[in-house]
């Protein structure tokens, strides 16, 4: 209680006698403002008193930390496909296709078959049957494949060729036709990287018969800038033949010239045009772990973002094995983490999906070196290494189709993460009591399971019960309530929440349709009280056995002084509670002059209306 | 007697109708403007006391945060230009990975017309692309102003632009304008194809089988005046 013996009130340690009928106290936050957040249409409001948020598209793929983009999200698990408009779906499972520790160097399709070429030489490979050994004699660097001829060069070996009868022969001009890295066709002739330097050959026999592969026998090759860096790399785009090392990128002209348009001397490093491939009229590329698009001009980076919300944060780097595919650019990534992530991911121009997690048949992938596409069974191939194990993989795709094959993965856990839902106002609670889960395609065995984080706090089944309480298996849309699970709290109150959707299928051709999310939710800031009431400034007032003999002028004086303080001061109100805050508003009234009293000051009663405002 | 037939004096030449550029005039003052807020006497209307809540309306509530729209735009002060501009500039920005400078110009339809292209009011020049968007507002479908742009639009197709119209409505609307830039830049649209390999992808090839049959046979055919000789 406040002290009572010569007021009712004490602001900044005075006391202030005050006129009891005029107290008012108000609460001056508002009960619950309505924010404006990204993807809210009014037209999805159901105009009661909780406000709907949703996501009804998750096409700008992940890295989302705080819900910036009504189309965006923080990560995905598994196996999730967000690519399409106005959902989010499973994607395909990954089918052996054998087991090889060898580590492949590609992918390549010639004459209606796939093969594959790495450390354990040339392969080909029939649907149905295993892989068919073609050539061991050492690793295969690459392999080129025309209407007539596959080439391909083993390391350090003579250049070979095969027709399509599958009769293998040497190609080039003689023995020193050896050792190439690289090959490419361009204007009219099979251009030929040298391994392990800068030199480049070329022929435009079909055959590849008068290709060589040393200076003293060709004096018109070609040499790739200098420092003895050697390139590693080739590739077309827009009818200029450009070759890469690890410290940039050459242009080779009409005069058989190579300039170097861009230049990372600075940069060098093994990651750098690991990989190129051309999309939507760029070129692709990574330079060390930054993922650049060119288009001749100017470079502009398209590095996938962070996946997590938390320190330390796990990103994406060594970008490899980029191949453009229908509206896709696909690629193979791995994390930062200690025991990294390796993941195929995909780029649709606009955002990054990451499609699956790339492992193999036992333990965690150290390595997925080789990933291409096979045209002729419409596949995306790859191997993933892990330790001793080592197996080649396909995903189907779906003909006439960029949604995924209907294939899906009836183990492991496949989820769609939200940002950090925050309703724009971090630093306010916020009340949920239920949500909208919008789905389609969903049965008792193929389903959604929801949960729910609060503050950067575990995952909670919404419900209470996992796999009950949380489970959407009916189409349309279900509306789930009591998050909690408990008999007396109805809502659950954060200041950000993340929501968590599991994609569940027993049967691996169908996948339950993610189509919207809604949460309802209340702002629900912290209130703050307003007092307003009338203070008594008269000389000899009496409070029961007290008297305060205090001139008006010294209580007006003390209210004046405190209406100007810059900082808060104290509050204590009529029932002993505590505020800091300021006078915010201070109105005097002379009531009375008392001619009898002749002291110090000029006795004038009078009262001050005084509004005070607690200060958060 | 007859009227003789007055002729046409052979020094007079039929010329060509001249052409001008078609002109926006300039809206037409009211000659009474009377803003209706002017005669409301506004001091003696009663605002509500600070207890009172009208319950059909639910308790009062204020609207608070940024627009939702000035949200996904580029902030005035940054790029000058209307909302729609804006919202379109900070897309093509961040969604789309475009470079202004490099990619693409803009030019607010706020500052006239291009000096390089005659005074042509293009939004968004795509200089490599050869594209231009324009940002269509709210007079878009007056007669005189569809006939400017019809005649903007052959303008710059003479000098090989491809004009794009976006509505701004449809602008406003997050999802659509992603699928009309989609469309616009070839990404996937969800209509695309994720690999091609079946019959439909032999298709171009029979399509220009037939249109050199087609061609064959019009060669051949003996037209008796000399047409395909």
């Amino acid at each position: 209680m406040a002290e009572t013996e010569l007021g009712d009130v004490v602001i900044n340690g005075t006391k202030f006698r005050i006129d009891l009928q005029t107290w008012k106290v108000r609460d001056l936050a508002d009960f619950a403002p309505r924010s404006s957040t990204p993807g809210g249409s009014v037209i999805h409001s159901d105009l009661l008193l909780y406000q709907p948020m949703l996501q009804t598209d998750w096409r700008h793929g992940f890295g989302h930390h705080w819900y910036d983009d009504a189309m965006g999200y923080l990560a995905t698990e598994g196996r999730v496909d967000t690519r399409q408009p106005g959902i989010a779906m499973m994607y395909t499972g990954s089918t052996s296709m054998g087991a090889d520790t060898n580590l492949l160097n590609g992918f390549i399709t010639f004459n209606s078959t796939l093969y594959k070429f790495g450390a354990g030489g040339l392969s080909s490979w029939t649907s149905g049957t295993t892989w068919a050994n073609l050539y061991n004699t050492a690793t295969v660097n690459c392999a080129l494949a025309t209407k007539t001829y596959l080439f391909y060069c083993g390391d350090g070996q003579r250049i070979q060729k095969m027709t399509t009868g599958g009769v293998h022969t040497t190609a080039g001009v003689d023995a020193n036709a050896t050792d190439y890295r690289w090959l490419i066709v361009h204007n009219g002739y099979i251009y030929a990287g040298k391994d392990g330097t800068n030199e480049v050959y070329y022929d435009s026999n079909e055959d590849l018969s008068q290709l060589h592969g040393d200076v003293a026998g060709d004096t018109n090759e070609i040499l790739v800038g200098g420092g003895g860096i050697p390139t590693i790399g080739a590739i077309v785009y827009a009818s200029n033949l450009y070759i890469a090392r690890q410290d940039g990128l050459w242009v080779l002209g009409e005069d058989m010239i190579a300039r170097r348009v861009l230049d990372f001397t600075n940069e060098i490093n093994s990651t750098n045009f690991k990989s190129m491939c051309v999309y939507n009229g760029y070129m692709i590329f990574p330079v060390q772990d930054v993922l650049y698009q060119w288009n001749g001009a100017r470079l502009s980076r398209i590095t996938p973002p962070k996946v997590t919300d938390t320190f330390p944060y796990t990103t994406y780097g060594a970008f490899d094995n980029l191949v453009a595919i229908g509206d896709f650019v696909y690629c193979t990534a791995y994390t930062n983490e200690s025991t990294p992530v390796h993941s195929l991911l995909c780029f649709d121009g606009t955002s990054w999906t990451r499609l699956a997690d790339l492992t193999p048949s036992t333990g965690t992938t150290t390595s997925t070196p080789a990933m291409g596409y096979d045209p002729v069974h419409n596949y995306i191939v790859y191997q993933a290494v892990g330790g001793s194990a080592g197996t080649v993989y396909y995903i189907p795709l779906q003909a006439r189709s960029s949604y995924p094959y209907a294939a899906f993965m009836t183990t492991g856990t496949h989820s769609v993460i939200s940002s950090r839902l925050d309703m724009g106002y971090r630093r306010v609670v916020k009340s949920t009591p239920s949500m909208l889960v919008e789905a389609s395609n969903v049965s008792s065995t193929v389903y959604l399971l929801v949960y729910y984080s609060l503050d950067g706090a575990a995952w909670v089944a919404w419900g209470g019960t996992d796999g009950t309480t949380n489970k959407i298996s009916s189409a349309g849309v279900t509306e789930l309530t009591n998050p909690l699970g408990s008999a007396t709290v109805p809502s659950i109150e954060y200041k950000y929440l993340k929501i968590k959707v599991v994609f569940v299928t027993g049967t691996a051709t169908s996948s339950p349709i993610l189509e919207g999310l809604t949460v309802r939710f209340l702002l629900r800031p912290e209130v703050f009280w307003g007092f307003n009431f009338t203070v008594v400034a008269a000389r000899d007032y009496d409070m029961g056995p007290h008297n305060d003999n205090r001139y008006p002028y010294d209580v007006i004086s003390a209210l004046r002084t405190i209406r100007d303080s810059k900082a808060p001061v104290a509050f204590i109100d009529i029932y002993g509670v505590s505020y800091y805050g300021y006078i915010s508003s201070l109105n005097e009234s002379a009531i009375e002059r008392h001619e009898y009293d002749v002291g110090s000051e000029p006795n004038i009663e009078g009262i001050a209306q005084v509004n005070f405002v607690e200060a958060r | 007697m007859p009227l003789s037939r007055i002729r046409t004096p052979s020094k007079v030449y039929w010329t060509f109708r001249r052409t001008e550029r078609i002109k926006i005039p300039q809206p037409v003052e009211r000659p009474l403007d009377i803003h209706a807020r002017d005669v409301v006497r506004s001091e003696l209307l009663q605002s509500d006391p600070w207890w009172f809540i009208m319950h059909r309306r639910g308790p009062r509530r204020l609207y608070v945060g940024q627009d939702p729209l000035e949200a996904r735009a580029v902030p005035k002060n940054i790029v000058r230009g209307t909302l729609p501009e804006r919202i379109i500039y900070r897309t093509l920005i961040e969604i789309f990975h475009f470079i202004e400078g490099a990619d693409f110009d803009f030019q607010s339809s706020l500052q006239g017309g291009r000096m390089e292209l005659g005074g042509i009011v293009a939004d968004f020049l795509f200089p490599t692309l050869k594209i231009v968007l324009q940002v269509q507002g709210p007079t878009h479908f007056e007669y005189m102003r569809m006939a400017k742009d019809q005649e903007q639009m052959g303008a710059l197709l003479e000098m090989g632009y491809v004009t794009y119209e976006i509505q701004e409505n449809d602008i406003y609307n997050e999802f659509k304008l992603e699928d009309i830039l989609r469309s616009i830049f070839n990404l996937s649209t969800g209509s695309g194809n994720a690999g091609i390999v079946d019959s439909l992808g032999n298709m171009a090839d029979d399509l220009y089988a037939i249109a050199v049959e087609i061609r064959d046979k019009l060669n051949a055919w003996d037209w008796g005046y000399g047409y395909g000789r």
